[in-house]
């Protein structure tokens, strides 16, 4: 993502540390107030700053509570978001459905048996179907013993789609969906992103210009042609969604790592970790990486977002992540049809505003960090 | 000045030459013969065969590596497994029509976010402003298909105005109003771009010495701000303009498949259907190779204007 992005540069750099003093107090007191103070201090005040700015913490909030209800689908989805009742296709929000519930002889616990009527006549229940024929089920062949338990009106609060499957639990999934594979993809693109660019800010040379090599070729596919591409070539499904994404996702995070070295191998802390012969490691690991991670940080939450709309857009191509999987793309694509047909709009625009949402929530949280993190702001 | 001009092309050129690799493993890794892909499961035996030593899949990696990559660099791309016809000249045939779809977006795009921009720095944090940086974060997060999706209902299933049959079924050429809707969500994530790097840039360069200069000599706002700050703070702008022209281009991927509207996009779509993937491979190239192109003239661009780019 091309965006403007202010320089971060180091928070507290240290005062110069003579070579003479005792190897191991200086590192004490270089880790201490370089990486784990000031990264405490620093996490410290842009949370300060972060509260102060609305918009930040609208952006946080948004993506709490997409979160918990990633985390808790199961408990806060009303109904199963594959369970199909062909009787209920395309109807409207609020519709209540009145079912009976029989033994299964299939997949599911029970089987739904949409009714416009029923009553119980001796051993039997008769009722009235979609089609207004009378139809009737022994109880024994129902589920449950009482009539509270084999006869429910759910609710299905924003309706159902062509398949008559609740809209609002296949949303709820679908965050769920959406969720995860961000993180995961995300996770993929920090971890090589991070290696990659602290590799080239490190060494320089040839390692530098062989990593700028590859990241320069992998920057001049456009983003989501190379995501179509590899998650093709890997296959469809979870797994080969986000590995495809986070893939084709590490560029920013390794230019902006390698950038961050490049500045902070200046600074005097840096040099003195040198003086003091630190391993190369040790220099990244304690001393470089947690001061990056603030830029590291904006990154990563925009990069959220990307992977979030990638794994919707090549749900909505038919590639990713298969039916009946509940996810926004797909959802997306579903109700486009319904659209052009001037009906149930509703089918397309939910998840259409979820998404957005999703996306404009990791969007205000990455310029809010930008911000809080920002030492030119911090006073 | 030559001398980088040289450097610049011959780094592109492995630039070029690694997304041919790229593209190559990638199709290494796809399961299944090529040959029966093309021709069908029912194919019998002596023309897939016939097939395979066309493409040299019975010789070494490396050597259909080579044969693949001088083919490509003289544009031969393969042919189509569906139509089995060149996929380079059905790319080629198919760019004008995205080309006006993506300069459309651009223009407005560059014209309308620039403008916003500047009014935004011009009078930082009043009601214009808040409200246009939320829409212009709004714009960056609303996926592309979403907002085509939504322009579509609204536009053309809830107000009648346009036709959503697109440009597909209304074969009468190429009529304005249907170039319309697609631009507009074409333009609206590099339109809140450019509205945001101008407006930061604008503030950064208002608070300069200079232009407190200009403003104590008694020049008016409208000079200060269009003659002295504008100038200098239209270099960020102009570069992502340029990075996102190429982007753009790819971009109408979905805006060409919601609006049906036939350019490269909406043929890559129908390939990825259909399993074409010497289609898709093509595509990806040769949107690749074009990004890596319109940066190298940029980069040449700038180097003529601005002589630090070259000592950089």
């Amino acid at each position: 993502m091309v965006d403007e992005r202010g320089d971060i540069t180091p928070e507290g750099s240290s005062q110069p540390v003579s070579a003479q003093e005792a190897a191991a107090e200086a590192e004490s007191n270089l880790a201490a107030r370089n990486a784990e103070e000031s990264a405490r201090s620093l996490w410290n005040l842009a949370w300060r700053r972060l509260k102060k700015n609305r918009l930040g913490m609208i952006g946080l909030w948004i993506i709490l509570f997409l979160t918990f209800v990633a985390l808790f689908a199961d408990l806060l989805a009303p109904h199963s978001a594959y369970r199909q009742i062909p009787d209920y296709s395309n109807m409207d929000a609020g519709f209540r459905g009145n079912v009976l519930l029989a033994k299964s002889t299939g997949g599911y616990e029970v089987n739904y048996l949409a009714v416009k009527d029923y009553r119980v006549v001796g051993e039997k229940v008769e009722y009235t179907d979609s089609f207004d024929r009378t139809q009737s089920i022994a109880i024994a062949d129902l589920a449950g013993d009482s009539e509270d338990e084999w006869h429910a009106e759910p609710l299905f609060l924003l309706g159902t789609d062509r398949f008559g499957r609740d809209i609002l639990s296949r949303l709820i999934y679908g965050a769920r969906i959406s969720m995860s594979v961000g993180l995961l993809a995300e996770l993929i693109a920090l971890l090589v992103g991070v290696t990659l660019g602290s590799l080239a800010g490190f060494f320089r040379g040839a390692i530098d210009a062989g990593i700028m090599y590859i990241a320069n070729v992998v920057w001049s596919f456009p983003y989501i042609l190379l995501v179509i591409a590899l998650s093709i070539a890997i296959g469809v499904g979870f797994v080969p969604t986000f590995i495809a994404i986070g893939v084709a996702s590490w560029v920013d995070m390794c230019r902006i790592v390698r950038g961050q070295f490049f500045a902070l191998r200046e600074t005097e802390y840096v040099e003195a970790t040198k003086a003091l012969g630190f391993s190369s490691p040790r220099t990244i690991f304690r001393h470089i990486l947690p001061n990056s991670i603030g830029p590291i940080t904006v990154i990563a939450t925009a990069g959220f977002a990307m992977a979030m709309i990638a794994e919707a857009s090549l749900a909505y191509i038919g590639i990713g992540i298969p039916r009946p999987t509940p996810s926004w793309g797909v959802m997306i694509f579903d109700g486009k049809d319904m659209v052009s047909a001037g009906v149930h709009v509703g089918q397309m625009v939910y998840p259409c505003v979820l998404l957005a949402l999703a996306v404009f929530g990791f969007n205000l949280l990455g310029d809010g960090l930008r911000d809080a993190l920002d030492p030119k702001m911090r006073r | 000045m030559t001398t980088y001009i040289i450097r610049q092309s011959i780094y592109s050129l492995f630039i070029i030459l690694g997304v041919l690799s790229v593209t190559f493993l990638i199709i290494r890794v796809l399961p299944g013969d090529p040959a029966r892909l093309a021709l069908g499961q029912r194919a019998d035996a002596q023309s897939q065969e016939a097939l395979r030593r066309e493409w040299k899949l019975d010789e070494p990696l490396p050597v259909q590596y080579l044969h693949y990559v001088s083919n490509a660099l003289q544009g031969d791309l393969g042919r189509s497994y569906v139509t089995n016809r060149k996929v380079f000249d059905a790319i080629i045939e198919r760019v004008p029509r995205t080309a006006v779809l993506a300069t459309t977006a651009m223009l407005l795009a560059a014209f309308i976010g620039t403008m916003i921009g500047i009014i935004s720095a011009w009078k930082p944090y009043t009601i214009f402003d808040n409200a246009s940086m939320i829409f212009a974060l709004l714009g960056i997060s609303v996926p592309v298909f979403v907002l085509g999706a939504l322009l579509l209902l609204i536009f053309s299933t809830e107000l009648g105005l346009v036709d959503s049959t697109g440009y597909i079924v209304n074969r009468n050429g190429l009529q304005l109003e249907l170039l319309i809707l697609p631009a507009l969500a074409l333009a609206a994530r590099p339109l809140s771009i450019f509205a945001r790097i101008t407006r930061s840039s604008m503030l950064e360069v208002m608070s300069q010495d200079y232009v407190r200069t200009a403003r104590a000599k008694g020049l008016s706002e409208r000079v200060t701000v269009l003659k002295h700050a504008l100038r200098n703070a239209l270099n960020p702008v102009v570069t992502t303009i340029s990075a996102w022209f190429a982007a753009t281009l790819a971009g109408t991927f979905f805006i060409e498949l919601i609006f049906n509207w036939p350019g490269v996009g909406y043929f890559a779509f129908k390939a990825v259907m259909a399993n074409d993937y010497p289609v898709i491979q093509g595509v990806v190239i040769f949107t690749a190779v074009l990004f890596v192109l319109v940066n190298l003239i940029v980069d040449i661009i700038y180097s003529i204007i601005d002589p630090r780019v070259r000592l950089g």
